[in-house]
C-alpha cells in the first residue's frame, strides 16, 4: 500500500532541506520514503514525505510548519497521485530484446539503450506497479537498479482545513 | 554598574555608500534596538569587533567563556522581554555556545547568537577553527542562517530577530564568514514581520465559549499555568480569570511567579517535586485549564495516569504543542494573555469553596525546625524576609533549584528565573549577570549548589568588571545533591562520583574582588544575608546544609501521584 504523504514546499536556502530532514529524524516520526523535488517556481523546492502511520500526520505537519523555511505543508492522501521513477540495467541478449520491450510496455516502462547483452531501462508508476515490474525483471537478472520514493500530487488544490488538527501557518 | 563605552563617533547612521559587513551587522543590531551584547572575540569574528569599536550604541560585555555569554543573553531576555544577543568566534567559540542555545530553545527564550565563520574560500576544508555550526546547532535553534554575501547581512539579522521573538520565542543563530564581514555592500534598515496566522475570530470565539462553559460547569477545576503566561506578560489576565472563576492555580517551574503564591487560590508548583496538594488537585480535577505550558514529563509523570478524571483545555501559541503529550478536550491556538483576557469576559463569577477545602486537606503541615545546620525551608524563608519584595531569584539546577521553587513563595511577576527544560548546571551565575543588566535597579540573587556554582564560576570576574551587585547564595552540601538523592532512592545508596569538594569560597570571593561569608549554623543565617544585602557589590554567602537532605515530596520518574514519596521526618 502507498503511504499517505505530506507535500512540503520550502525556500531553497542553505541548509533548508537539512533542517527538514533533521527535524523528522530528531522527533522520531514514523516515516515512509522521502523524495526531494524541484518545482516550476524559482527558489521553491518540494519534498514528499511518506508517513507510515496515518495518526502521526497532524503532529508531523505541525512540526514541519514551524520551520521558517517551510512555505506550506499539505496532506496528499488517497485522492492524490503517487508515482515513483526507476532505472535499471538488466541482462538481455539480442534475442530477448523484443520480449523485454513488450514486458516494459505492460508496466509503464521503456528501454533507454541496449548494450551487447544488457538493456538500460526506465519506468514510472505507483509502488505496486514497479514492484511487479522488478519481480518480472528478476527473471532476466537485474545488474543495477535505482528507484525513487514516491512523489505525490493532488488532483485539486486542497481547501484549507486550518482549524485545530492541522495548521494554517504560512500555507 | 558601569559598562565600558568607547568615545568614538556613531557608526549607526544610515547612509547611501556601501560599507563593510561588520558595520552593517552593528547598524542592523542598533536598528533592532539592541543596546548590550555578551560575547568573546576571536579570529573569525574580528571584523565585526572592529566595527563594534566604533559603535558606542552597542555595549559589549566581555565574558570569560562563551557559554557565559549565552546564559547572560538568556537572562537578559527573560528579565526584559527583549531579544538577548550573544557573539562568539568560529569553531570552539561557536561550540561553546551550543549548551546556552539548547537551554534557550528548551525554555522558549528569544535570543540571537552571532558567530564568526572561516572565510568562504576556506569553508569545508577543515580550516583552522572551522566547525559546521549550522549543522551542529540545527537541533537546538529555532532557525539558523549562514550568511553568504554582505548584501544579505541586514535582511538576515532582521529576519533572525523577527523569528526569535515571534510566536513561541526561541534562539536563532547567524553564522557569518570572516570575508563577508569585510565585504562591502549597501544596507537599508528594514523591519521584518513574520507572517502568523491564528484561527479565525469565529473559530476562537467558538473555542472560547466551549472552554467557558466547561469552566462554568466544572466542580473541581484547576488552572495549570506555564512559562507562556510570563512570556506573554499575561499575569494580570491570569489573576483576573482565577479570581472571577474562583479556580485555584498551580504554576509549572517556569510559570512560577506568574501568580502570587501568597494568594489564597495559589497551589504552588505541580510535578515531580511539586506540592502534594497541587498534584492531588490535578489527580482529582474534572477540568484543567492548561495555559502556556507543554505537559513536560517532570509535570505529568506517567502520562496515562496524569489527570485521569480531567477534561483538558489546552492553550498554546505553538500548535505543535497541542495534543503532543495528552489528549485534549478543547485545544486553543493562541497567545496566552489574549486568550485569558477574552475568556475572562465570558466566564461567570463563581466560587469553589468545598473544592478548595479539599485541596487544603492535602497540604502537609510544615515540620518544626531546629537549630543546627540550616534547613532549606529556613534558608528560603530568610531570603524572602531579607531580600527586597521585588527581588529576582536566578536559580541553578538540582536540589537548590527545587527548594527555591518550593519554599520561597514568588509574589511578583517574573521574579523567578531558572533553567527548566534543559536543566543546565552553571546557568544561574551568568544568567544573573544578564538579569541585573536588564534590571539594574532591582536586587538579583543567585541560588546555586556547590556543584553548579563551580561550572561557569569564571564569570565572577565579568561580574567584577561590570560592578554588578549579585547576592550569591551557595547551598553547600558537599554533594551533587540531586544525583546523590537518586542514588539513595534508586541505586542502593552507592554514591558514585557525587561527593564533590569545593574551594574556599571566601578566599575565592576575595580573589575576584568580591566579599564572602560562611554560614555554618542557622543562627548565623539572618545576619549573613543582611550583611550580603548591605555589602556594596557582589557578595557570596556559603551556606552549609545537611549533606544528605532530600527534596520532598518526590514522584519518581515515570510514576504517578500515588507513588509520591513524602518526607519521613
Amino acid at each position: 500500500m502507498t503511504h499517505p504523504a505530506l507535500t512540503v514546499h520550502f525556500a531553497d536556502r542553505t541548509g533548508s532541506a537539512d533542517r527538514i530532514l533533521s527535524l523528522l529524524r530528531r522527533r522520531g516520526f514514523p516515516l515512509g520514503g522521502i523524495t526531494l523535488e524541484r518545482t516550476h517556481e524559482p527558489g521553491i523546492r518540494r519534498m514528499t514525505v511518506g508517513v507510515s502511520q496515518e495518526s502521526a500526520i497532524p503532529q508531523v505537519r505541525r512540526h514541519l510548519s514551524r520551520l521558517p523555511d517551510v512555505v506550506s505543508v499539505q496532506v496528499a492522501d488517497g485522492e492524490a497521485m503517487h508515482r515513483e521513477y526507476a532505472m535499471a540495467r538488466v541482462r538481455c541478449t539480442p534475442e530477448q530484446r523484443a520480449e523485454i520491450v513488450s514486458l516494459l510496455g505492460a508496466f509503464g516502462g521503456r528501454p533507454l539503450s541496449f548494450g551487447a547483452d544488457t538493456v538500460v531501462l526506465e519506468a514510472t508508476g505507483f509502488a505496486q506497479q514497479l514492484d511487479a515490474l522488478f519481480a518480472a525483471l528478476q527473471v532476466y537478472g537485474i545488474e543495477e537498479s535505482a528507484r525513487t520514493s514516491p512523489i505525490a500530487l493532488r488532483q485539486e488544490e486542497p481547501h484549507e482545513d486550518s482549524p485545530r488538527g492541522t495548521v494554517s501557518e504560512r500555507d | 554598574m558601569a559598562l565600558a563605552t568607547r568615545p568614538m563617533s556613531s557608526a549607526a547612521h544610515a547612509g547611501a555608500e556601501p560599507r563593510a559587513g561588520g558595520r552593517i551587522m552593528c547598524e542592523a543590531l542598533v536598528h533592532e534596538g539592541v543596546r548590550v551584547l555578551f560575547g568573546y572575540p576571536g579570529g573569525a569574528i574580528m571584523p565585526f569587533y572592529d566595527a563594534l569599536y566604533a559603535c558606542p550604541e552597542l555595549q559589549h560585555v566581555l565574558v570569560r567563556h562563551e557559554q557565559g555569554a549565552t546564559h547572560a543573553a538568556d537572562g537578559f531576555a527573560r528579565a526584559t522581554g527583549q531579544v538577548g544577543v550573544c557573539v562568539g568566534t568560529s569553531g570552539p567559540g561557536a561550540t561553546n555556545m551550543v549548551t546556552g542555545l539548547a537551554n534557550a530553545y528548551m525554555d522558549s527564550v528569544p535570543m540571537v547568537a552571532i558567530t564568526g565563520q572561516v572565510a568562504r574560500p576556506a569553508l569545508g576544508k577543515d580550516s583552522f577553527q572551522e566547525t559546521d555550526v549550522i549543522g551542529v546547532t540545527m537541533g537546538v535553534t529555532k532557525h539558523n542562517i549562514l550568511v553568504e554575501h554582505a548584501a544579505d547581512l541586514g535582511p538576515a539579522i532582521h529576519e533572525a530577530f523577527a523569528i526569535a521573538r515571534t510566536g513561541r520565542p526561541g534562539p536563532v543563530l547567524i553564522d557569518v564568514p570572516k570575508d563577508v564581514q569585510f565585504e562591502l555592500a549597501d544596507y537599508e534598515p528594514a523591519s521584518v514581520d513574520m507572517p502568523r496566522s491564528f484561527p479565525s475570530d469565529t473559530e476562537i470565539e467558538r473555542d472560547l465559549r466551549r472552554a467557558a462553559q466547561m469552566l462554568d460547569t466544572a466542580s473541581s477545576p484547576i488552572i495549570l499555568a506555564g512559562h507562556g503566561v510570563l512570556l506573554s506578560r499575561g499575569w494580570d489576565a491570569l489573576r483576573t480569570l482565577a479570581e472571577r472563576t474562583g479556580i485555584p492555580v498551580t504554576t509549572t517551574l517556569l510559570g512560577l511567579s506568574a501568580f502570587p503564591e501568597s494568594h489564597p487560590l495559589s497551589l504552588g508548583m505541580p510535578g515531580m517535586h511539586g506540592h502534594a496538594s497541587a498534584n492531588h488537585a490535578i489527580d482529582e480535577a474534572d477540568v484543567i485549564f492548561a495555559v502556556g505550558m507543554r505537559f513536560d514529563d517532570r509535570v505529568t509523570g506517567k502520562v496515562t495516569e496524569f489527570a485521569p478524571r480531567a477534561q483538558i483545555i489546552h492553550v498554546d501559541i505553538e500548535t505543535a504543542e497541542l495534543e503532543k503529550v495528552v489528549p485534549t478536550a478543547q485545544p486553543i491556538h493562541g497567545d496566552a494573555r489574549d486568550i485569558m483576557e477574552r475568556l475572562g469576559r465570558l466566564v461567570r463569577p463563581n466560587r469553589h469553596d468545598t473544592w478548595l477545602d479539599r485541596i487544603q486537606g492535602w497540604e502537609r503541615p510544615t515540620e518544626p525546625l531546629q537549630d543546627g545546620l540550616t534547613h532549606p525551608a529556613q534558608l528560603f524563608a530568610a531570603i524572602k524576609r531579607i531580600a527586597g519584595s521585588d527581588a529576582t531569584l536566578v536559580t541553578d539546577v538540582g536540589q537548590n533549584q527545587m527548594w527555591a521553587a518550593q519554599l520561597y513563595g514568588y509574589d511578583h511577576p517574573n521574579t523567578h528565573i531558572t533553567s527548566g527544560g534543559l536543566g543546565t548546571m552553571g546557568f544561574a551565575l551568568p544568567a544573573a549577570m544578564g538579569v541585573q543588566i536588564g534590571r539594574p535597579d532591582r536586587q538579583v540573587w543567585v541560588i546555586a549548589g556547590d556543584g553548579g556554582i563551580q561550572m561557569n564560576i569564571q564569570e565572577l570576574q565579568t561580574v567584577a568588571d561590570l560592578g554588578l551587585e549579585l547576592k550569591v547564595v551557595i547551598v553547600n552540601n558537599g554533594y551533587l545533591g540531586m544525583v546523590r538523592q537518586w542514588q539513595s532512592f534508586f541505586h542502593g545508596g552507592r554514591y558514585s562520583a557525587t561527593p564533590i569538594s569545593s574551594p574556599n569560597y571566601l578566599l575565592l570571593a576575595r580573589a575576584y574582588g568580591h566579599a564572602g561569608v560562611k554560614v555554618d549554623r542557622v543562627s548565623e543565617l539572618d545576619e549573613a544575608l543582611q550583611w550580603a544585602v548591605r555589602t556594596p557589590g557582589t557578595a557570596i554567602v556559603d551556606v552549609a546544609v545537611d549533606q544528605e537532605r532530600n527534596v520532598y515530596p518526590m514522584i519518581p520518574s515515570g510514576q504517578s501521584v500515588r507513588s509520591m514519596i513524602q518526607d519521613p521526618e
